[in-house]
């Protein structure tokens, strides 16, 4: 079935002349006798008589019913029942297109049918006076702009800032239906007038924090203030709020976060610092961290994101420190850039840190510190020399790296030429057999800080890579270009030297 | 019905009248006596669809003001529902209809 509203109410409702649990025949009941409507959905009345024989209950718990369809099908059932209209009505029209309706003198929907009122917001007013003054309760209508999966379950809290210890502080509470969210919360309430189970608080002026996350989906949250919704009443507004498909998160949950996680997640720890860690090694000046994400197992940047993926379902303490943090209410801890970066969160002046990452790694990482400020390291190109089945072979062989065209007299093939070292200082230089992994010699090379042989740091650099033998293998020069990639593959083998 | 305190002493007219005709109403004046429970009361008098633009209530009065409710449901405006005082002169009330915005 679907929703019903103003369009399909005449033909999917039916006033009941009993109600719940007393045989209902029709799905809505109007219960004059205690001032009550009936949502008698299809878990309770499998089956009604719309007029043409028994047919499925068309108003479903999950797909719900509209204020609107309710005020039609009410006005519809006065002008035919002159029992129901010896009553005052129920049900009042504010402003259809915001879903805005009300229930006036006294008239309340039964006990949980309101969670099955769909793209509407509505005040219960008391039967005190005219009937549509003294407020018992207001229902503001929560709408989702972006699809959440049917097994998500979205939650929300009412606070007076969005500071994060208020929301460590707040109630969240999980909206009845899973998936997209089209859902009253109630923002007001009053016992004042005799609606004994209406409380008593008033949120009318409070922010609403709506979320959803779930297992490899990047989260979605907005607030009423980000939807454009100062002031809270009956009426229903749109939130852009959703969650999207996280193509990065391949994980079982199960292997990264709890008693069953498995390497490199069982070596990861989440730190809320007393005393902030400054961390060097970027681009950028030294950054002081408050949130340290503990790497202990080197895990990958995106495995890293995975586990606090992880911490953000955790409705319990996620921080290892003496201090307590939880997950569930927390923030989120990463964004992505349009590059596919990692950037780490920094809120309320406490920003996050990965560490343990190998240098490949830290180049798919922004760390934001606590100031605000994005750290990013220095970029290290991985330059991959295959030199071959003779030069492996010959244990004699040596290798060498210089710059072709250094500045002044600094140029391959003069007394000048300069040797590259690696991004640790070294230089690239040794024996083949000692030092070649995979048949490969392999250096880290600091492409935005060295300034070897009078060149630039951060710009693109010819070089000379040598590898000859002595015995076995012959020789072999070639020229390449140290580019910002983060693989830099060579070929540098010389032939079986048959001439030894 | 409720029981006047004495006999009826006199009789007056109440003539409805509206910011719109009243014609094809449903007018229903009820008698805010409670019966049955809850409900606006005995119906005293009313028309399925009301013939002119005003509609007339004859009424029986006694020595107390009797309340009745006073309910219009004109197509193409909001139900009207009003409690109300009958009098003892003929008078002549003035309601006005809001247009219905929200089917």
């Amino acid at each position: 079935m679907a929703l019903i509203n103003h369009l399909n109410f005449a033909t999917t409702l039916k006033e009941s002349t009993n109600p719940r649990g007393s045989s209902p025949n029709g799905n809505i009941y109007f219960d004059v006798a205690n001032n009550l409507i009936q949502l008698i959905t299809a878990d309770e009345l499998a089956t009604v008589d719309l007029g043409a024989g028994a047919v499925p209950n068309p108003l479903i718990s999950a797909d719900g019913i509209t204020m609107r369809a309710l005020y039609n099908f009410e006005n519809a059932r006065r002008r035919v029942n002159e029992t129901l209209r010896k009553y005052k009505r129920g049900v009042k029209g504010s402003y259809r297109y915001a879903g805005a309706y009300n229930f006036v003198n006294g008239v309340k929907l039964a006990g949980t049918d309101r969670t099955k009122i769909r793209g509407s917001g509505f005040i219960e007013y008391g039967a005190a006076g005219d009937g549509e003054t003294a407020i018992d309760r207001v229902y503001h209508g929560v709408l989702s702009l972006v699809d959440i999966q049917n097994t998500s379950v979205p939650y929300w809290a009412l606070v007076l800032d969005t500071a994060e210890a208020t929301l460590q502080a707040a109630t969240w509470t999980n909206f009845v239906r899973p998936g997209d969210i089209n859902e009253v919360v109630q923002v007001m309430g009053s016992t004042a007038n005799g609606d004994a189970g209406a409380g008593n608080f008033d949120y009318r002026d409070r922010i609403a924090v709506v979320r959803v996350r779930s297992w490899q989906y990047n989260p979605g949250e907005t607030t009423s203030v980000a939807s454009g919704i100062s002031e809270f009443s009956g009426f229903s507004g749109g939130y852009g709020v959703g969650e999207t498909l996280n193509t990065a998160n391949t994980y079982n949950l199960a292997d990264v976060y709890g008693v069953s996680s498995i390497a490199p997640w069982d070596g990861m720890s989440l730190e809320l610092k007393a005393t902030p860690l400054v961390v060097s090694g970027f681009n950028e000046s030294d950054g002081s961290f408050s949130w340290v994400l503990n790497n202990t197992s080197g895990g990958t940047t995106q495995q890293c994101a995975a586990y606090l993926d992880a911490l953000t379902l955790q409705d319990t303490d996620i921080d290892v420190g003496t201090g307590t943090y939880n997950g569930h209410k927390g923030r989120i801890w990463y964004t992505r850039n349009a590059a596919g970066k990692i950037v780490t969160s920094s809120i309320g002046n406490k920003g996050l840190v990965i560490t343990g990452l190998s240098p490949a790694e830290t180049q798919n990482v922004i760390q934001t510190d606590n100031s605000g400020a994005q750290k990013t390291y220095p970029f290290f190109p991985t330059c991959e020399i295959t030199v071959g089945n003779a030069a492996i072979s010959d244990p004699n062989a040596w290798y060498q790296v210089m710059y072709k065209d250094g500045a002044s007299l600094a140029d391959f093939d003069t007394s000048g030429a300069i040797t590259v070292k690696d991004s640790n200082n070294v230089n690239v230089t040794g024996n083949v057999q000692a030092n070649a992994v995979g048949g490969k010699i392999i250096f880290p090379y600091s492409f935005d800080t060295n300034t070897q042989a009078g060149l630039s740091a951060g710009v693109d650099k010819t070089m000379v890579v040598l590898v000859e033998g002595d015995g076995i293998a012959g020789q072999a020069l070639t020229e390449f270009t140290m580019t910002r990639s983060a693989i830099v593959s060579v070929t540098c083998a010389p032939p079986y030297d048959n001439n030894a | 019905m409720q029981s006047w305190p004495t006999d009826p002493i006199g009789s007056a007219t109440l003539t409805l009248i509206a910011n719109a005709s009243l014609a094809g109403a449903e007018i229903r004046i009820y008698d805010m006596d409670n019966i049955p429970t809850g409900s606006l009361g005995t119906e005293l008098a009313g028309v399925e669809s009301c013939i002119g633009a005003t509609f007339d209530y004859f009424y029986s009065y006694g020595i107390s003001a009797n309340r009745v409710w006073l309910q219009i449901m004109a197509p193409g405006f909001e139900e009207y529902g009003q409690e109300y005082t009958l009098t003892r002169d003929n008078t002549t009330l003035s309601v006005i209809l809001q247009a219905e915005l929200n089917t």
